[in-house]
């Protein structure tokens, strides 16, 4: 595992390659025209960058000569210095000298750039003083052409002029994520095509044995391929250290941060759409759960708060931790606040949990009253953080002790391209539910499942879950039809006694609930596409994806089905709160 | 061992000569330069014992050059070569840490006998 210092270095080296390329070209555009404006207004900003970059890795050649390279260019830009023919040779080749010294951080080369440095240094003292004095304090200084044709001639020890041009090449490269995209979209199509052919060749055992290489190798790209679109979360969480910082003096609290976890590796995509949300959380985290200095001490807590951004792996999904050690969430002002707005009557509050109620904080519409504070009114909401999430098949958790603090867990897929999914039968076709959902797959007898209210129930494990035949969902022409009275009953009334149903349970918002489908087909990797306008507000589908045998398959949505059935009960069933 | 000198001049003549005086002389001449720049960067390379810089040089003066090595750290001894009359010159390589000065022109004794002085 790379250290973040070497992961530091190595951003720094592209980038600075990167400006140097640029100065190269900005240098030359300079040379044609020594009045070009933009070129010296962008050499300007470049080594302003470049300086700024380099001193905070602490590469002084780099970051010395860089500087006085932009003293030169300010000064241009102000009219301080007219830009001659030989200030322009010197600047040209200061350019040159700190492509070198960017270049001698891998090779190690010590490059003298002292003296060029100097000469640099004095042009702009020289221009600075000869401005409003006219006066020098060495009249015989000679132009520099006199000598210098001679120079050469001289049996000088030279050590470092003429050196032939090397053209640089970094270990990194750095690739548009469009093509990236491409390439994974071009292997999910390979894939396909794969599993297309061996379906073909049908279920004669000889012949699939044939294919093991090409699944061999063609698996492997496609780890590649996802591999190669993965970048370690302290890319991101680094970043915090500025937003805490800044959160932290607007409210005017005393909050460090630690990060942990920092070299789990994710999706590029992920992180970059999580990113808004994650900024989201963090800041909420100082100025809602960290408490203010007196309040924290009269609890005989330290003063300065803390926050704590983790990553783990668990399984293929990530895991990223948001930790305060602050006041923590009351469940009982969480439940108060739910009636007030008429999100759930008081019975209904009176008889969700603890942890449910506190999923209530994920709902849209109720943030919404929160006052705006500076930190705050970002318009993204705890809503569009638990969307967020789960648009990509991830989960949000909150766990929370009054006046220990709060940690909310985003549970993340590490990579999009790939969902391990469970393909099942239902009224003749197949359709798929993602993996990270489900939590096993049971057989039930219909004398088993009760009727209770207009829901079903069944044991599972020590638990009752709710229990729901898709079919009865998928059948609807409209999904209103759900409050109806009996309409989750349907298929369950029409089956015989005896049968044997097979249940896929799932898991999600801390709900575990059975899907009772027709027949389990596989296990199997898919590639989701999401779904097309307008089919897009189709709500029980996140998307479709193409199987082996060309079939289209549609993906159940399971956070919508469960947030369909559970608002429904909740709503109507009068016997959860009897 | 020899003491290794390096030359500062903007004149190849004068580079030239003092060159074959120190040489005559036992020194061993470690570099010689024709402008400020390269006589930083050579100085700051190879270490020599000590320098005869020339205080007119294209790219600065010579008091850029010594002030620019004393910062580094150099610990050559430094001889500044000046034009006659330049007094505020030779006071102020002199607080810059420059060892001693000659003045322009000056014979091989008198370069010979500066160089000595300091060095024994």
């Amino acid at each position: 595992m790379k250290s973040k210092e070497s992961e530091y270095k190595e951003l720094f080296l592209v980038e600075a390659l990167e400006n140097f390329e640029e100065l190269n070209k900005l240098f030359i555009d300079l040379e044609k025209e020594h009045s070009n404006k933009s070129a010296i207004n962008s050499i300007f900003r470049i080594t302003h960058t470049l300086k700024g970059n380099a001193m905070g890795m602490g590469f002084s050649g780099i970051a010395d000569l860089s500087h006085v390279m932009e003293d030169i260019m300010g000064a241009v830009k102000n009219g301080e210095i007219v830009l001659t023919r030989q200030i322009f040779e010197t600047l040209f080749k200061a350019n040159d000298k700190l492509g070198e010294l960017i270049n001698a951080i891998n090779t190690g080369k010590k490059v003298s750039y002292l003296g060029l440095k100097t000469k640099l240094a004095v042009i702009l003292r020289e221009a600075k003083e000869s401005e409003p004095a006219g006066q020098k304090d060495t009249p015989e200084v000679q132009p520099a052409q006199v000598e210098e044709g001679e120079e050469g001639a001289g049996t000088d020890v030279v050590i470092k002029d003429d050196v032939m041009p090397e053209i640089a090449f970094a270990d990194v490269i750095q690739i548009p994520v469009k093509k990236m995209d491409e390439l994974m979209n071009l292997v999910g199509q390979l894939i396909i095509e794969r599993d297309r052919l061996m379906a073909l060749s049908g279920n004669d055992g000889r012949r699939t044995s044939e294919f093991e290489s090409l699944q061999r190798i063609s698996s492997n790209l496609q780890f590649g391929i996802m591999n190669a679109r993965m970048v370690q979360m302290g890319f991101l969480f680094n970043k915090f250290h500025r937003i805490v910082r800044d959160a932290a003096a607007i409210e005017k609290k005393n909050v460090s941060l630690s990060l942990k976890g920092t070299e789990v590796e994710i999706d590029r995509n992920i992180l970059k759409t999580m990113s808004d949300s994650l900024i989201h959380l963090v800041r909420n985290a100082v100025s809602h759960g960290i408490e203010s200095a007196g309040t924290r001490k009269a609890a005989g807590k330290p003063e300065g708060g803390s926050i704590t951004l983790n990553a783990t792996y668990e399984k293929d999904r990530v895991n990223i931790m948001i930790s305060d050690d602050g006041k923590g969430i009351d469940a009982a002002i969480i439940r108060k606040k739910i009636v007030e707005k008429g999100m759930v009557t008081s019975e209904v509050a009176r008889a969700l949990s603890d942890e449910d109620v506190l999923m209530y904080v994920f709902e849209p519409g109720f943030s919404s009253a929160e006052k705006v504070t500076e930190i705050s009114g970002r318009g993204v909401g705890m809503d569009v953080v638990k969307r967020t999430v789960e648009s990509m098949g991830g989960q949000v958790k909150i766990e929370t002790e009054t006046g220990k603090g709060t940690t909310i867990t985003l549970m993340l897929p590490s990579s999009l391209a790939l969902k391990g999914a469970l393909l099942f039968e239902l009224d003749g076709q197949e359709y798929a539910i993602a993996l990270s959902y489900t939590e096993a797959v049971i057989s039930l007898k219909k004398n088993e499942i009760h009727k209770i209210g207009d829901g079903l129930m069944a044991q599972y494990l020590d638990s009752t879950i709710s229990i729901v035949f898709l079919k009865d969902l998928t059948r609807m022409e409209d999904l209103s039809e759900i409050s109806r009275k009996g309409a989750l009953h349907k298929t369950f009334s029409s089956i015989s006694e005896d049968e044997h149903l097979d249940v896929i349970i799932v898991s999600y918002s801390g709900k575990q609930t059975g899907i009772v489908i027709d027949r389990l087909l596989q296990r199997k990797e898919i590639i989701e596409k999401t779904l097309p306008k307008p089919l897009d507000k189709i709500k029980l589908l996140s998307g479709t994806t193409i199987l082996g045998n060309g079939n289209v398959c549609p993906v159940i949505d399971v956070t919508a089905v469960v947030d369909l059935l559970y608002k429904n009960v909740i709503k109507t069933d009068k016997t959860l709160v009897a | 061992m020899n003491k290794r000198v390096l030359i500062v001049d903007d004149s190849g003549y004068m580079r030239s000569k003092i060159q074959e005086v120190l040489t005559n002389e036992g020194f061993e001449v470690a570099g010689t330069a024709p402008n400020g720049e390269t006589a930083i960067d050579m100085a700051l390379e190879l270490k020599p014992d000590f320098i005869t810089l020339d205080n007119i040089l294209p790219d600065m003066t010579g008091l850029d050059v010594l002030k620019t090595i004393k910062e580094q750290g150099l610990e050559s001894v430094v001889i500044i070569i000046s034009a006659v009359g330049q007094q505020s010159t030779i006071n102020e390589g002199l607080e810059l840490g420059a060892s001693e000065y000659i003045t322009k022109p000056f014979s091989e004794e008198h370069l010979i006998r500066s160089i000595r002085k300091v060095l024994d």
